[in-house]
């Protein structure tokens, strides 16, 4: 007796699969064929031996489980059951007429159940997509971009590395924080051309370089799949959808790269041109590996606005007001007593300059000439991120 | 003895679970192998620096296996110069080489517009798979790389080589100056198509086409300017690419 119960409770774990107690059970109920009226389908006799006596169910509606039979579970070993081969001559016929005319493949052979689905009905809509292994909901998630690259980079190139927590709210719905640098974010190849090749660059505005950035929001998973890799590796994939806003720093090239006697190379120097606020939206791909890691690869759009108004904290009125001592002592390095707003950060342009080359005074005005015209534009740092993650 | 039956019960109900998942997303709905093939595309160039291409092509292949294909592409892309090419070139023009502004220069890489083009390649196609569109409708896919070669009729027109200028109250140039070749070109793609029928799907992807770049360096701007289209030293640079992103539908036969 106990046998039986037991035996009972395995078909029962069978029919109902491990899912994650956070995912709705119709989930994995299967819509097609369906009865008309939407009345459940009852199994008809069986005429063959391999049907078992008690058909399994198969109902449409939410409440409806799949079933293995005792059989088709309890027949042979494992390694035998794990064969389609072997499956395909235990698993029991679909005899039902309703059920077998509705399905694309009238043969019955072709129409074994297992979990009450056509094994070799490929569009048979059980299993096949809407079942997902692992839960998401109430979990954690930290990815690290270790490279992040600017895809439109017309005249900044940025280069940077990424680390995104995200909460999972529900299966399909998370919060996300990411915060990023970018270490390297400097004028792209094709404005160097321009300086180089006709002394021209992009405006201001155009070309502010992004440091680092900061943005929270919403992540959803709309889309989900499955996919194979040459019929062997089977993997879990979903597609992200990304939104969010928040702040980044922003800088502006000053004076390139030089080179001196001997090919000797002097750096380049930045201005501050303060933080903005950044708009995110993104999507991409998320490949699930085991229950405990992700691969993604997705592309970020980061917006703001790129209106060059202060250097260094410094407006026009203060850069005028270093700029007329600068033209006083071409040759020296002291801002001592300027007359200066209290934000304008003076001591970024005193100093030697270290690998620069050149006394930092220099700088002052190739900033002036940054803010005398104000440029204004909305800049897209559209870049691919691919990371992994750690679920827990 | 009954918690060994449960388990074992147990664990053939889970690989009878494995088996299904894995059985039923291997079967593909959707089989290519044998077929025959074409698909209109058109693509164009998500990021533009100074040319843009709107490429019209038609490709024609045969699917060796459900995972390799070759197919041949052949178009015309209708391109012009970007609005940023054009506003370096007339900024640059105004600046009188005779006036000593910048009397030598070197001429623009990737400006080079991609005319006819026919393009033969390998479609390797690895992946398969299914994605729940709004939780009901499955949709089959194929994700696949793509490598081949082929050749293309290319048309330059220079933003600094100016052989007829006419400094006025407004500076124009009324003859800039322009070449076309026949190059070599590779071609590389990675992209999915996206099943709608057994007779067709949606294709996307993303390309390059990479051929050698080639353009004038140490222009004599006052000679090129009295009407000489032979000054500086024309030559070989490097590669350059067009990258582009291509939407089309693959019919199958």
């Amino acid at each position: 007796m106990s046998l039986v119960l037991i035996a009972l409770l395995g078909a029962a774990q069978a029919a109902v699969p491990a899912l994650p107690s956070g995912l709705p059970q119709n989930l994995v109920t299967q819509t097609e064929p369906s009865a008309p009226g939407g009345a459940p389908l009852q199994p008809q006799p069986a005429t063959s031996p391999e049907v078992p006596a008690a058909s399994p169910d198969v109902t449409e509606g939410p409440a409806a489980s799949p079933r293995v039979t005792e059989e088709s579970v309890a027949a042979g070993p494992v390694a035998e059951a794990l064969t389609p081969a072997a499956i395909a001559s235990d698993a029991p016929l679909a005899q039902d007429a309703q059920l077998m005319g509705a399905l694309p493949e009238p043969d019955p052979d072709k129409q074994r159940l297992v979990a009450g689905a056509p094994l070799y009905n490929p569009n048979v809509a059980v299993h096949i997509v809407q079942r997902k292994q692992f839960t998401e909901r109430g979990r954690h998630e930290l990815t690290l971009y270790p490279a992040t690259t600017q895809l439109n980079g017309k005249f900044t190139q940025h280069f940077g590395t990424a680390l995104s927590y995200v909460y999972h709210l529900h299966e399909n719905l998370g919060i996300h924080l990411t915060p990023r640098y970018n270490w390297s974010a400097q004028e792209s190849p094709f404005n160097l051309e321009l300086v180089e090749k006709v002394r021209q660059q992009g405006q201001p505005a155009t070309t502010l370089l992004l440091n680092w950035a900061a943005t929270g929001g919403v992540e959803v998973t709309p889309l989900y799949g499955k996919f194979a890799i040459y019929d062997g590796l089977l993997a879990q994939f979903s597609l992200v959808l990304i939104g969010g806003a928040g702040i980044g720093q922003t800088s502006h090239l000053l004076k390139p790269v030089t080179f001196g006697d001997g090919n000797q190379r002097f750096a380049e120097t930045y201005g501050d041109t303060g933080r903005r606020f950044v708009g995110e939206i993104g999507g991409g791909l998320r490949v699930q590996i085991g229950d405990r890691f992700t691969l993604r690869m997705e592309v970020r759009d980061l917006v703001y606005t790129a209106r060059v108004e202060e250097v260094n904290g410094c407006n026009l009125e203060d850069l005028n007001s270093m700029y007329a001592i600068y033209e006083t002592q071409l040759e020296g390095n002291s801002l001592e007593g300027v007359a200066v707003r209290g934000s304008c950060n003076v001591g970024a342009f005193q100093g030697d300059g270290g690998t620069t080359g050149e006394n930092r005074i220099h700088d002052v005005p190739r900033a002036r000439d940054l803010v005398m015209e104000p440029s204004a534009d909305v800049l897209n740092n559209v870049g691919f991120h691919a990371g992994f993650s750690i679920i827990f | 003895m009954s918690l060994v039956v449960a388990l074992t019960v147990s664990g053939q109900a889970v690989a009878a679970e494995e088996l299904l998942e894995n059985v039923v997303v291997r079967n593909r709905l959707f089989r290519v192998q044998g077929k025959l093939e074409v698909s209109p595309t058109f693509g164009l160039a998500p990021v533009t620096w100074l040319t843009e291409h709107y490429n019209f092509n038609v490709g024609a292949g045969y699917n060796l296996l459900e995972t390799l294909a070759f197919e041949a592409r052949g178009g015309y892309a209708l391109t012009r110069q970007t609005s940023t090419a054009r506003r370096i070139a007339g900024m640059f023009l105004a600046r009188d080489p005779n006036a000593g502004a910048q009397a030598t220069v070197d001429d623009f890489s990737n400006l080079w517009e991609m005319n006819a083009n026919l393009v033969l390649g390998i479609r390797w196609a690895p992946i398969y798979g299914k994605l729940s569109l709004l939780s009901e409708t499955p949709v089959h896919f194929q994700a696949y790389l793509w490598a081949g070669g082929g050749a293309a009729n290319f048309s330059r027109q220079s933003i600094v080589y100016c052989t007829d200028v006419d400094r006025g109250d407004t500076v124009n140039c009324n003859s800039w100056l322009t070449e076309s070749r026949m190059a070599p070109v590779g071609s590389a793609a990675v992209g999915f198509r996206f099943f709608t029928h057994q007779g067709g799907a949606l294709k996307l992807e993303l390309r390059d086409y990479i051929y050698s770049d080639r353009y004038r360096t140490g222009i004599d701007r006052v000679a090129a300017e009295q009407g000489n289209n032979a000054t500086g030293t024309d030559g070989d640079r490097g590669l350059a690419n067009i990258v582009l992103i291509d939407l089309g539908y693959t019919f199958f036969f």
